[in-house]
């Protein structure tokens, strides 16, 4: 091994290249820390339902949205995923709106394809105003156009779970799902999508820093300059 | 002549091998394989449909006694319950499994009894019994057996749903024998398949271990010039040796430390950002596979293995393509899991080759330590092959990445050490803080240990200013590496923000632990924790020397006997006092004996309380999970305290080199055949 690092030291002085690649580890330090690398996180809030329990579904309608109220905390949430039963159908002409309130104003509104999805599939709706949905939130999902070509309609998944701080509201013309749940009794079945940084090279540049630093202190500058003279 | 000798010596070579394997064969056919050649018996099978007057069947309720292990289990269970509905904010309500019974304060199991008696018709040497019976939970059965009416043994073998049979080495004559069958469901009789045999079958592993010890026996007396000018290529070959024979040995039996935590993560570094996990790489993460006790049942585990290795049904995940710090000791393992993939080899050689990864990383580190010690190479070999550094290189844990780099960097330290004249040179440097950082990613506690060089004289640097740059440097990078174990870079997943938390974090292995409830409890209470520090250290102490620390230890198999500890204890403070004869050593300065001294002392302090805050359950009057092994790094730097230029032994470095790998090696094979081959491969 010392071989090699005798080899690495005749292709360039020590003198120059120790130093130079500290800065490099020193600037990879700052740079990490300066620029983070942002992922989603996925929050698992209910997906299971626990033992005699059962899935239930609530149909979306153009009419009337299911409507779903949550608190984020502190924490500013980016998406929600949900799982989309069609029934077996394609559904390639409904579209799914869905709109994020806090405190009473609309801070976001996007929609989303339901024939772009499986069945069942748990889809990920991300929200616009990262930084607005953040504490109590309101979100309500309803379909865009009764799909004209399309047979049935899509639902949301859901149990009878009693998840903390949630309220689930089916759709008023949802009867099915209104006679078999008292209020409050039905939960959507979601994970929360929130962001965080992390810094991937952090670690190992701000170590590599101090132990090429330390290398470097290794190297005899003044005799160098004297050989120079010589 | 140079050119003239080399197919000589590799005709020596293949003489040699040719001679051992022979040597090998020959014992085991005539040797092991003597009861088959003896009896000749042919396989018999026991009727258990009613059908056969001589055998008689019966079924009945009965209560199977809970193991101190399944108790343990359920209250660790119940504990971790507990204390998710705390943190969900719900009220905690204790459930016991409708199949036990508490009785008299103890756990009972309901199991139904089934015993099979049956009477041979003359009296037969039985090897291995073995006995299928389709169940769907674990279950077990003894064995009697009877010759002339008197019992002469008896076993019990347990039976793994997963693969419906167990079976159990007898090697017992009789005329007789009586099965006592538990399960937790009833039966049906007519399933029940119970063969008796004694074929003659030479065992592999047993002969690739005669192999093994043949020829380090003809490689020891024969390969002079390599001992004595090339001792690391003496390591590199005995230590694969021994790898392969732990290695093909254990298979895929989870026997490690946490084996299956260190397989999930290696495995899922095999992969980018998608994982793709077979049903038996989520039963090998989860400390599910089926456990095998003799080539027979190895061979229904691994077919068993391999069925539920089918990609085409895995389970889909995601990871960061950003690889955590810590996660990188993985990667040997990892590479060799990918192979696998790539060969398409078998589940159980491809955890193989991720095993044998790791042996190759640790021998070809180990390898350079040894090279670059001077003139104490014995002793670097010598911590290299203690059988718990050995039994870590060939198991799926970084531990073998831990164990190689620290060693590899406390060798350089020394040698700054031991010569206090020389300058410090960027190469060494550059070699002496890689290595620990490598070696301290996942364990950051043994950075502490790079702080000796904190005490370089002045004579070391060449001026003032870069001695003192270079220790500041030193300082930060280890104050760095701690910092990182109360703040972790934040990665991704969504368990962060719970582990960041400290109210809930500490081992949930354990019952009642949490890292500020113990912080508080020591600061509270700093004179109770300094002497239950003590008195900790000080028995641990005492094991080494009654050799029940497990440095000697194979993981779960067992350890060896306190014989071997005393002799490698003896054999370490010999090769570190005495000098070969005509060898002069370097010695250790007075201040440097006196700072490793206290190096030492406070890195095991920190060790022993980082179990503490950690592991153990808040305010015990113990400190639990402190084995042996985690103060294996430390030996080397103790044992150069005793370095000398005084005493000089009588023998030459090529004896002390054979007594060194011979004892180092009879040691390790004695417990390679006692917990290895004679437990779980004949």
């Amino acid at each position: 091994m010392k071989k090699i690092l005798n080899k690495i030291s005749k292709l360039g002085k020590p003198y120059y290249i120790l130093p130079i690649i500290t800065l490099l580890f020193l600037t990879g330090f700052i740079g990490s820390y300066l620029f983070p690398n942002t992922v989603l996180d996925t929050y698992v809030i209910n997906m299971t339902e626990t033992e005699g329990d059962e899935e239930l579904l609530l149909p979306l309608s153009a009419t009337d949205p299911v409507t779903y109220e949550m608190n984020t905390g502190t924490l500013a949430m980016r998406g929600i995923q949900v799982g989309i039963n069609k029934q077996g159908q394609a559904l390639s002409g409904t579209t799914l709106v869905y709109r994020v309130y806090a405190e009473g104003n609309c801070v976001s509104e996007n929609r989303y394809a339901v024939g772009n999805g499986d069945d069942l599939q748990y889809v990920y709706l991300p929200f616009e105003n990262q930084k607005d949905c953040v504490g109590k939130l309101k979100i309500t999902f309803q379909l865009e156009n009764e799909g004209e070509t399309d047979p049935v309609l899509p639902a949301l998944m859901a149990n009878h779970t009693e998840v903390k701080d949630t309220v689930t509201m089916p759709a008023q013309t949802d009867t099915q799902a209104q006679q078999t749940a008292a209020p409050g009794d039905v939960s959507l079945k979601c994970s929360y999508i929130y962001t965080h940084n992390t810094y991937p090279f952090l670690y190992d540049c701000r170590l590599l820093t101090f132990v090429f630093l330390a290398a470097s202190m290794a190297v005899c500058y003044p005799r160098r300059k004297k050989e120079e003279q010589v | 002549m140079k050119q003239k000798k080399k197919p000589l010596i590799l005709l020596r070579i293949l003489i040699n091998l040719i001679l051992v394997a022979t040597a090998a064969l020959l014992v085991e056919c005539v040797v092991f394989q003597f009861p088959a050649l003896y009896y000749k018996e042919k396989p018999q099978d026991i009727i258990c449909d009613g059908s056969d007057p001589q055998i008689e069947i019966r079924t009945k309720n009965a209560l199977a006694k809970l193991s101190d292990e399944e108790i343990r289990s359920i209250e660790v269970e119940q504990s971790n319950q507990k204390l998710l509905a705390e943190y969900q904010g719900e009220v905690y309500e204790e459930k016991l499994d409708e199949n036990l019974v508490k009785k008299d304060g103890t756990l009972y199991r309901k199991v139904k009894k089934t015993v099979i008696d049956a009477a041979l018709s003359q009296p037969y040497y039985i090897h291995k019994l073995d006995l299928r019976v389709p169940v769907t939970e674990s279950a077990g059965y003894s064995v009697e057996l009877y010759l002339d009416g008197k019992k002469t043994g008896s076993v019990y073998c347990s039976i793994d749903p997963k693969i419906s049979a167990g079976i159990a080495n007898i090697s017992n004559r009789c005329d007789r024998i009586k099965i006592t069958l538990l399960t937790n469901e009833t039966i049906d009789n007519s399933k029940i398949q119970v063969t008796l045999s004694n074929r003659f079958r030479p065992n592999s592993m047993r002969l690739f271990f005669l192999f093994v010890l043949f020829g380090t026996g003809a490689l020891l007396y024969q390969a002079k010039t390599l001992l004595r000018d090339k001792p690391e290529w003496i390591f590199a070959i005995l230590c694969f040796a021994l790898g392969s024979l732990l290695i093909c040995g254990i298979g895929t039996n989870q026997v490690s430390y946490d084996e299956y935590v260190h397989a999930k993560a290696a495995y899922k570094l095999s992969f980018g950002t998608t994982i793709e996990s077979t049903e038996s790489a989520i039963q090998m993460a989860g400390n599910l596979l089926p456990f095998f006790h003799n080539p027979e049942e190895r061979q229904l585990v691994e077919a068993y293995e391999d069925k539920n290795n089918d990609y085409s049904w895995a389970d889909i995940g995601h990871q960061s393509r950003f690889v955590r710090s810590e996660t990188r000791v993985y990667y040997p393992m990892a590479l060799g899991f990918k192979l696998g993939r790539m060969l398409h080899l078998r589940f159980a050689d491809t955890v193989a080759l991720a095993k044998f990864g790791n042996l190759l990383f640790y021998i070809l580190v180990v390898f350079f330590a040894i090279r670059l010690a001077k003139r104490y190479q014995g002793l670097v070999a010598l911590v290299a092959l203690l059988p718990n550094s050995v039994f870590l290189a060939s198991a799926l844990t970084y531990d073998a990445v831990v164990n190689s780099f620290l060693l590899l960097g406390m060798v350089l330290v020394t040698n700054e050490l031991i010569s206090p004249e020389e300058k410090l040179t960027w190469q060494n440097t550059l070699l002496i803080l890689l290595s620990f950082a490598i070696g301290c990613q996942s364990k950051p506690i043994y950075v502490v240990m790079v702080l000796m060089l904190l005490f370089l004289g002045r004579k070391k640097f060449y001026n003032r200013p870069q001695e003192i740059v270079y220790k500041l440097a030193l300082l930060i990078m280890a104050g760095l590496m701690l910092y990182n174990i109360f703040r972790p870079t934040p990665a991704a997943g969504s368990d962060y923000y719970l582990v960041g938390n400290f109210d809930f974090a500490g081992d949930k292995r354990n019952i009642g632990t949490s890292v500020t409830g113990q912080l508080q409890y020591i600061l509270q209470n700093p004179f109770t924790y300094a002497l239950l520090l003590l008195k900790s250290m000080v028995q641990l102490l005492g094991t080494y020397l009654s050799g029940g620390a497990d440095f000697f230890q194979y993981g779960y198999l067992g350890t060896g006997s306190t014989i071997f500890t005393w002799i490698v204890i003896v054999l370490g403070l010999w090769l570190a006092l005495w000098s070969a004869k005509g060898v002069k050593r370097w010695k250790m300065p007075a201040v440097s004996i006196v700072l490793t001294l206290i190096m030492l002392f406070g890195t095991s302090a920190i060790v022993w309380s980082s179990m503490y805050v950690s592991y153990t359950t808040v305010g015990a009057n113990e400190i639990r999970g402190v084995q042996g092994r985690y103060f294996i790094p430390l030996f080397l730097p103790f044992a150069s305290c005793f370095f000398n230029n005084r005493l000089e032994s009588r023998l030459g470095e090529l004896a002390r080199r054979r007594i060194l790998y011979g004892v180092m090696m009879a040691v390790n094979l004695f417990m390679i055949y006692t917990l290895v081959i004679t437990v779980i491969n004949i």
